[in-house]
């Protein structure tokens, strides 16, 4: 989206503005749902880090 | 996804948000027909926004493979048809922004990659240990090179563009850029790493993709998964494991415990019974 947008941008069919509004709408309105999605529905069987690189802090003994 | 860009140097920013005169002048099925970038990225976008809702909703969350693969075939394959017009179609961007659109698209193959290798078409196509090492690296290259080249771009493009279009860029490339984590941890840890995330957090593969279940390599545990939704609820306040993981509460799960409060406690109060 991100790059169609930019596209339209560049052939003056959306404003500047637009273009900055749908960059941040799609990639924020994107991610925070998803982001809080996953804490809502999977949370402790899963993980939000980035770089995992050892067990869960407070364990996992009940399914590890 | 991109569209056919004719050699024209845009003009000032206008007034309007949108202009719709020339909308219809924008060839989808350009630049093949067997690789039609605008159709396919019409098609892949929609399949995304429906992934997005029903990952959002929950309805992916312990879905059965059989319901979610031909949504992800159906995502990787328009996708991938989509990045391979777009790089058939640089040539015809303005030259400050070729390196953008090439990029983008580079990234977009990448991504898709592990979309398919955190799904369960790996087994499906049974590729071999050592192929799936070999295209993990070189495509976790690709996404990590793809988002330098966006960056060297942003750095290097001295047009004239508006600065808070470097500034929204900018932002954007920051949060696209926690994409690549996953799969560069993947590329240099190997099988292994996959396989002790998957036993410490069951559910991380569906984390990954956001949307994807991936029953086989790691199964939706429906007690684990259960247990937690409990433990979310404070459903079971005696026990002492529940009460540890109180106390670990960061300031996004205490906001997703409030929504989840008020969007669905008397649903998850049913299913604790």
């Amino acid at each position: 989206m991100i790059a169609f947008s930019a596209t339209l941008h560049l052939r003056r069919l959306i404003s500047t503005r637009a273009f900055v509004a749908i960059i941040l709408g799609f990639v924020f309105g994107t991610l925070i749902p998803t982001v809080l999605s996953q804490e809502f529905h999977i949370p402790y069987v899963s993980t939000q880090k980035l770089l995992i690189f050892s067990r869960p802090a407070w364990g996992c003994q009940r399914w590890c | 996804m991109t569209a056919e860009v004719e050699v024209e140097p845009p003009a000032a920013s206008g007034s309007s948000w949108l202009d719709v005169r020339d909308v219809k002048g924008l060839d989808f099925c350009s630049p093949a027909l067997l690789r039609p970038h605008g159709l396919a990225g019409v098609l892949s976008i929609s399949i995304g926004l429906v992934f997005t809702v029903r990952s959002v909703l929950g309805m992916n969350h312990g879905a059965p493979a059989s319901v979610v693969a031909p949504y992800v075939a159906l995502y990787v394959v328009s996708s991938l048809v989509s990045a391979a017009g777009a790089l058939g179609l640089i040539k015809k961007a303005p030259s400050s922004t070729r390196v953008f659109f090439k990029a983008l698209a580079m990234l977009q193959i990448g991504l898709l990659y592990f979309t398919y290798r955190f799904a369960t078409f790996p087994e499906l196509l049974g590729l071999p240990p050592a192929m799936r090492a070999i295209a993990d690296v070189a495509m976790a290259s690709l996404a990590v090179a793809s988002l330098l080249m966006q960056i060297y771009g942003v750095y290097t493009n001295t047009s004239d563009t508006p600065r808070g279009l470097r500034v929204a860029t900018f932002v954007a490339l920051a949060a696209i850029s926690a994409l690549a984590g996953y799969p560069g941890q993947l590329a240099l840890f190997g099988e292994s790493w996959l396989r002790k995330v998957c036993q410490w957090y069951p559910m991380q593969l569906n984390a990954f993709t956001c949307v994807l279940n991936s029953g086989r390599r790691a199964p939706a545990r429906p007690d684990a998964h259960r247990l937690a939704r409990c433990q979310v609820l404070r459903l079971h306040p005696g026990d002492v494991w529940t009460q540890r993981t109180y106390l670990n509460y960061t300031g996004r799960r205490a906001l997703a415990l409030w929504l989840s409060h008020l969007l669905t406690c008397s649903r998850a109060r049913s299913i604790a019974r």
